[in-house]
């Protein structure tokens, strides 16, 4: 892999996340982030999606006439979103449930629209793939991560597996019942702001 | 980019949308038996979840397999979920026949309702209505009713169990809705559907369901008096406008009270 495709890829991990730096895609971290498993299923929606949109968008990049580009773009992530449902739908129905309404939002998630408005419309479809998994990666990065601590501390268990034995069953732990609220996931994506930029310093907007 | 002709620019689209909806048409197409037949098993799912025939593991959760399903939708077993039909006007339970034919007949009739008595707001009051009806030991233990009203933002859909004469709720689920996660969501709350089981359904022959905001007064606890889910006073609400609906004369009402006579 060519240094250029490795930053591709990689960037948006850390360097330029697109939940930590960029703040987008922040309605659906608060929402599906009560459970690791929720949220990595999202996750893995969320990537397959703006992989799958970037390649399609950067293939007719050349073709799609600029007046129009914008609802071309949707167009083509809304199909690949209901698709992404309906899979769901038939072979994690349980977990489709949950998910609710979050996956057909993934339409008006900005990541997958500004990736492909920003990247794919201005790169080969390789090269948008990878932007397109990057991003997506990185959306996932920030979601495990909060979905890590809320469901540990708002209900001591990591994957529906009790880790910490609560009060209520005869154990230990209190549950921090504000981690399952929503507020808990912006204090969480707000820490973690806080400490990428700690350690990245040069994300620090100037005043 | 170079400035396109017109034509150029709707046939774009037109080709577009042509080939997004054949992709999503067949998507749709392809996975559907699958669908159907998981939204049925779900079904089943929550109906053998409040018929008691199963009950909670050591960790206190209520896990049902499809094996369950098939175990208690079996026909034969002593321990089983029977479908049935009940007219819902005149209370008397109808064979599947005659309602699978009248249904073919008479595809999406409803039946009259002032809008006032529509208290559930449900979009149309059907003439047969599903009843499950529980039999533990070859002996009816409880009925099952499937309920429908509207919450928030979305219809609630779930099943109230009642005991067999009809008098005490012994279970609430809701198997679709779209209430606000967390908030409205809450219906599917283990602890919260536990307050339900005990609840006399009704007073003087009229349903008194009622959630109240905050905690129900405690000491009493069957009165039909349930708390209130926080932040979803308008959930709560619609829950309450369901039951008292489905448990009133334009629902259930005539067939609840056969069991009471019955028995």
């Amino acid at each position: 892999m060519s240094q250029s495709n490795k930053e591709v890829l990689l960037d948006p991990l850390f360097n330029n996340n697109p939940i930590a730096l960029q703040v987008l895609g922040i309605c659906s971290a608060l929402a599906v982030t009560t459970k690791m498993e929720t949220a990595l299923v999202m996750s893995i929606a969320l990537t397959a999606v703006v992989t799958c949109s970037n390649v399609a968008v950067s293939v007719i990049r050349q073709y799609i006439p600029a007046s129009i580009r914008i609802i071309v773009q949707l167009t083509i992530i809304a199909s690949l979103v209901i698709v992404t449902d309906q899979i769901l739908k038939a072979f994690l129905f349980d977990i489709s449930k949950q998910l609710s309404v979050f996956v057909g939002l993934i339409i008006t998630n900005c990541i997958v629209m500004g990736r492909a408005e920003a990247f794919a419309m201005q790169n080969g479809p390789a090269m948008s793939a990878l932007d397109g998994l990057g991003n997506g990666l990185g959306y996932s990065l920030v979601l495990v991560v909060v979905a890590f601590f809320r469901e540990l501390f708002g209900n001591g268990s990591l994957f529906g597996v009790q880790l910490f034995e609560k009060v209520t069953e005869g154990g230990w732990y209190t549950p921090n019942g504000l981690m399952l609220l929503s507020p808990s996931a912006f204090f969480l994506i707000g820490l973690g702001i806080w400490a990428l930029r700690t350690w990245k310093t040069d994300q620090i907007e100037a005043e | 980019m170079a400035q396109r002709s017109n034509g150029y620019i709707l046939g774009f689209a037109t080709a577009v949308c042509v080939v997004c909806s054949v992709f999503v048409s067949g998507a749709a197409l392809s996975l559907k038996d699958k669908q159907v037949a998981n939204a049925e098993l779900d079904l089943k799912k929550n109906v053998i979840s409040v018929s008691g025939l199963k009950s909670a593991g050591a960790d206190g959760q209520l896990v049902i397999t499809p094996e369950d399903v098939d175990t208690y939708f079996k026909k034969d077993a002593a321990d089983r979920v029977e479908l049935g039909y009940v007219e819902l006007k005149s209370g008397k339970l109808t064979d599947t026949d005659t309602v699978t034919t009248y249904r073919s007949a008479n595809k999406g009739k409803c039946e009259d309702l002032p809008a006032k008595e529509n208290i559930a707001k449900v979009s149309c009051l059907p003439k047969y209505k599903e009843v499950f009806t529980v039999y533990k030991n070859n002996s009816v233990d409880r009925i099952i009713l499937n309920v429908e009203g509207k919450g928030l933002w979305s219809t609630l859909y779930g099943f109230l169990a009642l005991s067999k004469d009809g008098s005490t709720i012994n279970g609430l689920t809701f198997y679709k809705h779209a209430e606000t996660p967390g908030l409205g969501g809450e219906v599917d709350n283990p602890k919260w559907k536990k307050l339900w089981e005990g609840e006399q359904a009704f007073k003087s022959g009229k349903p008194q369901i009622d959630i109240v905001k905050g905690a129900a007064p405690s000491g009493v606890s069957t009165d039909g008096k349930i708390d209130g889910l926080s932040g979803a006073t308008l959930t709560s609400n619609g829950v309450e406008y369901l039951l008292n609906f489905w448990l009133g004369d334009n629902g259930y009402g005539p067939y609840v009270k056969t069991l009471s006579k019955g028995s």
